[in-house]
């Protein structure tokens, strides 16, 4: 394992012996190596003294040839052990006496050397002349010493040193093991924590602090980010949590927008189909009272069939229509609603739970002030009862039905003081409830639970009605534990005006002259046959450029039309242009337009100038009749 | 030794010698330095030589001995010259310090002056005290090689022991003359009692 992977208490451990070591090797070395040199210094003074004291003895001998004293002097080295050998020359050379006895001329220089002592091959060995008068050079004395004394205390320095590295080491391991623990143990407690944050996400666990040094305040600092960490990994949370419910809503809006184009289309391109079978069937059933009774029969039947394709029609039209803009809201009291529903609806609910051989009861609990919104009351009376309807339905072994109605804040706990901005309406069941994938998309025209039972329009209805009303739609439910839909009306700025009773009066209208324009042929031509059998004078026009054209003729040739009915959507020239041709040509005839986007388009301000009214397809001829009227 | 009386035949001796000395001369002038070099001279008597002039070595005399500071350490050959030339070889060209060495023979005490050391010679062994009286007082040290010449008053003897010359000194007699003796040298001799030998 490489040094920086190894364990931080296995390294303030080396760092400290490692350290206490080398310095005790290098002082040891240094004072070795002192000893060492000061006692070669001192051996070679030692051996140089002792050289001059038997030289200085030896001049007599030397001078008096007496061979037996100078034998004798040389003998007393005796005391000296490390003195291997010595010898006495005379002025010419010739070893005069030696020591030890008993060594040859051979082991001994054949003739003195320099004056003084040196090292040589392990051994300290030099001259020194014996000289009593100056200038009168009697001999010269050898001496050999051996450094086996030397080396005997280098080896005894060596082993105390040994023996003090050895010791200190163990006390340095014993007492960096204690204190080690001051700088380990932090950075350790701090690794541990790190640890265990990245392990368990878990940014609530602290490290200990040991004191107030730099660890300390790294502990602290480290503890103070895991603070700033929580803190912002819940804001984060919060943040996310909350925008994954706005997504969800956003995304459920925009499916149902989708939805609602999708149904608006198709419910066009139908009702522009059925539309010549309805006013031909009306037509031929009103004008010709010769039919056979069969032919009658069938007739109705058609009609009857015709009816309820557009009857399904139209009930898709709640899910996508928008509201429209004629029509003003009127305060509606939820509180009368509810109970209007509960007594509409106890036939129904009654008769289920017979027929069942369950129980089922409905209960009011109503504001003690009734909350009083702008709305349709008509279309919200609907929507509760559809929903009643769908609780029924949702609880096969009986239960509890309850009409609620409610004021609310947007956020109740933000500001709880604030003034109610929502009055609630809610159906509460103690059915099998709904999972989360049923909640989703259970608002979606033609999603049903019921299976052959339901149009799956109910639901989309009441989104559509809601939707109409600036109001929305809350789901409380969990799959065996009931469901609970609230209706949410935003409570009206200023006081309300009770409703006026509408009145209803015949329709009729003198013979017109009329340009009808169209590019389906086939609604063209029923249209014209229709409105020419209550008297009227048709000319009906293929194209918008045909029916600019006629219409200029006409004006031209003094027999101008009454007003000019004309389709949307045309290839080409559209109804727009025709309008606008008209009203530039005479300002005073009145133009209606035919569409099945007319209520889209009247919601979105987008009325087209010069277009009087907008008359939705498949057009009715009481319809047709009160717009005729009006000229 | 008193009732010798030397001095009442020295002229006599002084005069005999004189006559001899001027023959020897005269024979030296003749013969050149050839002639003494080429005297014989005995291995023991070559030794004897050697010692003599390494004696000056061991040996203070007292400031007064010389008369400046540095005139010559006169070695004294009293009598018959046993060394010949050897020893003048031996001294030649030698400074003991600043001194230097010179070798001067003398025929009779009488003549003995300015010298340091003096070798009384075989042949003046008859006339020993007589000697020894004439010197006494004088920082001389008297060294010589007869049997009983140490024991007699003189200061040191080379006595011949199994083919080795010894040194016998009489420190009583030297210390008398003032001389000091290396102990180094008093260490290989052997000192003589007064009275003995």
């Amino acid at each position: 394992m490489a040094f920086q992977d190894k364990p931080i208490r296995q390294k303030l451990m080396a760092i400290n012996l490692g350290t206490s070591g080398v310095v005790l090797l290098l002082t040891c070395t240094v004072f070795l190596a002192y000893d060492f040199l000061s006692f070669r210094q001192a051996a070679l003074r030692q051996l140089s003294t002792l050289g001059d004291i038997i030289a200085t003895n030896s001049t007599g001998v030397l001078a008096f040839a007496n061979q037996g004293e100078a034998t004798e002097i040389l003998a007393a080295l005796r005391a000296e052990p490390d003195i291997v050998s010595a010898c006495l020359y005379t002025p010419d050379s010739q070893i005069f006496a030696r020591y030890p006895a008993g060594l040859a001329d051979a082991d001994f220089p054949p003739s003195p050397g320099a004056n003084g002592y040196r090292f040589e091959a392990g051994n300290l060995v030099g001259f020194t002349p014996v000289v009593q008068v100056k200038g009168q050079r009697l001999g010269t004395l050898y001496l050999k010493s051996d450094m086996v004394a030397l080396y005997d205390r280098l080896r005894l320095y060596a082993f105390i040193a040994i023996l003090v590295i050895a010791g200190s080491s163990l006390v340095a391991y014993v007492l960096s093991r204690k204190l080690q623990q001051q700088i380990s143990q932090p950075i350790l407690a701090l690794a541990e924590t790190a640890q265990a944050v990245s392990d368990r996400r878990d940014y609530s666990v602290r490290a200990r602090k040991f004191g107030e040094d730099e660890l300390g305040l790294l502990t602290a600092a480290f503890n103070h980010m895991l603070g700033q960490i929580e803190e912002q990994n819940l804001a984060l949370q919060q943040a996310y949590d909350d925008l994954r419910q706005s997504q969800q809503v956003i995304t459920q809006q925009e499916r149902l927008r989708a939805l609602g184009q999708m149904a608006s289309g198709i419910a066009h391109d139908i009702n522009n189909a059925i539309s010549p079978a309805a006013l031909y069937a009306e037509s031929l059933l009103e004008r010709e009272s010769n039919l056979s009774p069969r032919a009658r029969d069938y007739l109705t039947t058609i009609q009857r069939a015709i009816d309820d394709v557009a009857q399904t029609v139209s009930r898709l039209r709640d899910f996508y229509r928008e509201r429209e803009p004629q029509l003003t809201l009127a305060p509606v009291s939820l509180n009368e609603l509810a109970a209007q529903v509960a007594e509409l609806t106890r036939a129904h609910w009654i008769n289920i739970a017979q027929q069942r051989g369950v129980t089922l009861d409905l209960q009011l609990e109503l504001m003690p002030t009734p909350p009083v919104v702008l709305g349709i009351e008509s279309e919200i009376r609907e929507a509760l009862t559809n929903l009643v309807f769908n609780a029924v339905d949702a609880m096969p072994k009986g239960g509890t039905i309850t009409i609620r109605t409610s004021l609310a804040n947007e956020r109740t706990e933000a500001h709880p003081s604030a003034p109610f901005l929502f009055a609630g309406v809610e159906v509460a069941d103690t059915g099998v409830g709904m999972d989360e994938e049923t909640q989703r998309r259970c608002l979606e025209p033609f999603f049903t639970t019921k299976g052959e039972r339901g149009t799956g329009l109910g639901l989309a209805m009441v989104y559509g009605t809601m939707r109409r009303h600036d109001a929305r739609i809350e789901i409380d439910s969990a799959p065996g534990h009931g469901t609970t839909i609230r209706l949410l009306f935003p409570l009206p700025t200023t006081t309300v005006e009770l409703p006026l009773p509408a009145g209803r009066g015949p329709v009729t209208s003198a013979p017109l002259r009329l340009l009808v324009v169209d590019d389906d042929l086939v609604l063209l031509k029923s249209l014209a046959a229709t409105l020419a059998d209550d008297g009227h004078e048709i000319a009906a026009v293929g194209g918008g450029q045909a029916g600019i054209d006629t219409f200029l003729a006409a004006l031209q040739s003094g027999r101008p039309f009454s007003a000019v009915i004309t389709d949307l959507g045309m290839p080409h020239v559209d109804g727009r242009q025709v309008a606008g041709a008209v009203k530039a040509a005479s300002p005073a005839t009145p133009v209606f337009l035919l569409t099945g986007w007319g209520h889209a388009m009247a919601a979105e301000g987008e009325i087209p100038a010069h277009v009087d009214r907008m008359l939705t397809k498949p057009p009715k001829l009481r319809e047709l009749r009160e717009a005729l009227a009006s000229v | 030794m008193a009732f010798l009386s030397p001095n009442s035949f020295l002229p006599a001796v002084r005069r005999w010698r004189t006559g001899w000395c001027a023959l020897l001369v005269l024979m030296l002038i003749a013969t050149g330095g050839v002639a003494r070099a080429q005297t014989p001279i005995s291995q023991e008597n070559q030794v004897k030589a050697v010692f003599l002039f390494k004696l000056v070595q061991f040996l203070d005399w007292p400031a007064n001995a010389f008369p400046e500071s540095k005139s010559p350490i006169v070695i004294g050959v009293l009598g018959d010259d046993p060394f010949g030339s050897y020893l003048d070889d031996l001294v030649k060209g030698e400074k003991i310090g600043e001194r230097p060495m010179v070798v001067r023979r003398f025929h009779r005490v009488e003549d003995v002056a300015g010298c340091q050391i003096l070798f009384v010679s075989r042949s003046e062994s008859g006339q020993l005290n007589r000697i020894f009286a004439a010197l006494k007082g004088r920082c001389i040290l008297t060294v010589g090689d007869v049997e009983g010449f140490a024991s007699q008053g003189g200061m040191l003897r080379f006595a011949t022991e199994g083919g080795k010359i010894q040194l016998r000194i009489n420190v009583t007699a030297a210390k008398a003359a003032e001389l000091t003796i290396s102990s180094k040298l008093l260490a290989l001799a052997t000192i003589l009692a007064p009275g003995k030998d």
